[in-house]
């Protein structure tokens, strides 16, 4: 059994980084997005059997990811019961995150970090890692159409927010 | 507001693909993780041989890869019962904690190592749409799963994952059955037509 | 999809033959090609007719003779044509030798009393069946499978070739079962059962009592008529189930989906199934409700419809 952790320990140093890179920007937060990152690779082993090569092993993680971080949304709404308080909280991390470094990179993460969460999770799944439409909306559980119609949002509102001073609408 | 150009969208586009995909976390997530991997763990009854983690990334990109996976007696992710105890009150039916009943994996293990020995035969087009729907249908329940672990105990997931299963060792034992021809036909399966 | 008896994919490494087998299914040239065949056995009328061919073509027809004729060409190579009768049973079998890597088509076109049974084993072969009035169990690997269906049951497996049925309208019992091959059904009545994991199946059919649809990813579409006593059980993992109802519906509907999309042309609209979590469902009776539906998807849209 050993042997099997440390191979799995490899996987895991050589994909945290980008586990936990679509994590945070999903949710803006980074003790949530440890966790969710954990989770990750926990359901990862579990699931590792089922595992086919045919597609890679970064993109499967990114799968779980999403469903893990998807997930957690939905019952931390079903806590709060109000996801536009969320937003504003989680939209507000990384910003403050960014106070003290001017920089159009800054910047732009923490528009991202603005964005309402289905924007933003479509915003991060296409125009970040690059994933198609199809993938996108195969990974978020949405139609093509519904994931097209939310990148078109998102980057309608990220433009509005970059273009702008960092206001709350 | 006035429409922008395809070129600030462009700008944009590249702006987001030029953000670093990888962030490392602020502290090593590691040991948090192997804990769960071992915590309350029962060994269970039968003994499968388990198969390092990178061996199963090495295997050849093969169209025979998923049939590979069920041959080596890479344990079904079912025998290992949940790391840690699920919030909800009872423990769910299904999900990936659920331990899958030893005759349906025994089942399958045959199956596939049937299967194995007579895909070679199989024209290569068949042979190539067959590995790909065994992985549709490890898809399937894999998704099924992953929303059983967020829905524990929902009964259309519940009901649409045992005939995942049902149907994957339904496959298998059809494709056994139809590649089974070796110029003749089986005196079993004609004796079911009615004379 | 309409589906003609393809073409036979020539056998590998042997370009001269691989011509001639795209051909007449009669033996033109016998230097070159296969052996061509002619023979007759006596059969009874209602007997059972077993065919195996590994790859080629089998076209079987229904007369209304006592014998059963195998003409065509027996593809070089193949060792001999089993003809042989035990019984009820008539044999018709391409035997191969044991190792053979070049796999050589053989065209059976075999006519067998019309009253028979028959089973039809093949690989490749396409298979073809007219006018045959007793139970039919057709089974290939990826080869494709056209034919008709009278009052008996028929069977039909493939993992990669396509299905089509015509049916006569009288109710029987059809089982269909693919991996990936696609099915088109048109004419069934009585019960059917549709299994696969990606092929997409059209479903046309007439009086439906008993219908049990099953797929992973492939697409369902079935219209017909509920008897009244009807049990439609449809489950599909990310597959879209369509189901058109033809004249008076009654039955209580039971339908429910995990990310697909509920369309209802008649009856109450769906419902989320809880407000936390995904899902979608719908129940409600039309009619009297003696029949059932019960569809089931994961991601597949389900659309509900009356024509």
């Amino acid at each position: 059994m050993q042997g099997s952790k440390t191979a799995f320990e490899e996987l895991y140093r050589e994909h945290v980084g980008r586990v936990y890179g679509l994590c945070l920007r999903m949710t803006s937060d980074h003790a949530l997005a440890e966790d969710l990152t954990q989770e990750t690779f926990v359901q990862a082993w579990r699931n590792l059997p089922r595992f086919e090569a045919r597609s890679s092993f970064g993109t499967w993680l990114h799968r779980i990811a999403v469903n893990t971080v998807l997930g957690q949304a939905r019952r931390r709404s079903e806590l709060l019961g109000d996801t536009g308080t969320i937003e504003q909280q989680l939209g507000d991390v990384l910003a403050d995150e960014a106070a003290g470094e001017p920089g159009s990179t800054r910047d732009l993460e923490a528009a991202i970090a603005g964005l309402p969460p289905g924007a933003r999770y479509v915003l991060v799944l296409a125009g970040v890692y690059g994933y198609s439409h199809e993938e996108t909306s195969a990974m978020l559980g949405v139609a093509v159409g519904t994931c097209k119609a939310q990148l078109h949002r998102a980057r309608k509102l990220l433009r509005q927010r970059l273009g702008e001073p960092q206001e709350q609408p | 507001m006035s429409p922008l150009t395809g070129k600030h969208e462009r700008r944009l586009d590249q702006d987001l693909a030029g953000l670093p995909q990888s962030i490392e976390p602020r502290r090593d997530l590691w040991p948090g993780i192997a804990a769960r991997l071992e915590s309350g763990r029962v060994r269970p009854a039968r003994r499968w041989a388990w198969q390092a983690a990178a061996a199963v990334l090495l295997v050849a990109s093969s169209s025979i890869v998923t049939l590979q996976l069920v041959k080596s007696r890479v344990p079904a992710v079912a025998d290992a019962p949940a790391s840690a105890p699920v919030p909800s009150a009872m423990p769910a039916a299904f999900g990936p904690g659920h331990a899958l009943d030893p005759e349906y994996l025994a089942a399958k293990e045959q199956l596939a190592e049937m299967l194995a020995q007579r895909v070679d035969a199989m024209p290569a087009s068949a042979r190539s749409k067959l590995a790909a729907n065994l992985a549709e249908l490890q898809r399937a329940t894999a998704e099924i799963n992953a929303a059983l672990a967020l829905q524990p105990g929902d009964p259309l997931l519940e009901e649409l994952l045992l005939n995942a299963y049902q149907a994957e060792l339904g496959v298998m034992a059809n494709v056994n059955q139809l590649t089974r021809l070796n110029g003749t036909v089986n005196q079993t399966d004609s004796a079911r037509i009615r004379l | 999809m309409s589906l003609l008896l393809r073409t036979p994919s020539p056998a590998c490494g042997k370009p001269a033959l691989a011509g001639l087998l795209g051909l007449l299914l009669f033996a033109s040239s016998a230097a070159l090609a296969g052996t061509s065949l002619n023979e007759r056995r006596p059969a009874e009328p209602t007997g059972h007719v077993e065919v195996s061919n590994t790859a080629g073509t089998v076209s079987i027809s229904g007369w209304d003779r006592r014998e059963v004729e195998v003409t065509g060409e027996l593809g070089k190579g193949a060792e001999r044509l089993e003809f042989e009768t035990s019984g009820k049973v008539t044999h018709v079998r391409v035997i191969l030798p044991k190792k053979t890597r070049n796999v050589e088509s053989s065209e059976l076109v075999i006519r067998v009393p019309a009253g028979s049974s028959i089973a039809v084993n093949t690989v490749s072969a396409d298979v073809q069946v007219r006018g045959v009035q007793g139970s039919q169990r057709l089974q290939t690997v990826s080869a494709n499978i056209d034919t008709e269906s009278a009052a008996e049951d028929v069977e039909c497996k493939t993992v990669s070739g396509d299905v089509e049925i015509r049916g006569s309208g009288a109710p029987t019992l059809l089982t269909l079962t693919t991996v990936s091959g696609d099915a088109t059904v048109d004419r069934v009545a009585g019960e059917v059962n549709a299994n696969t994991v990606s092929g997409d199946f059209r479903l046309d059919l007439g009086a439906v009592s008993r219908s049990r649809l099953r797929s992973t990813s492939g697409d369902m579409s079935m219209s017909g008529q509920l008897t009244a006593d009807a049990r439609i059980d449809v489950e599909a993992i990310s597959g879209d189930v369509r189901v058109d109802f033809d004249g008076p519906v009654n039955a209580e509907f039971d339908v429910s989906t995990f990310n697909g999309d509920i369309r209802n042309c008649f009856g109450p609209k769906p419902v989320r199934t809880s407000e936390y979590a995904p899902g979608r469902e719908l129940r409600f009776r039309e009619g009297p409700g003696s029949g059932r539906v019960r569809i089931k998807t994961l991601n597949g849209d389900v659309d509900v419809c009356r024509r």
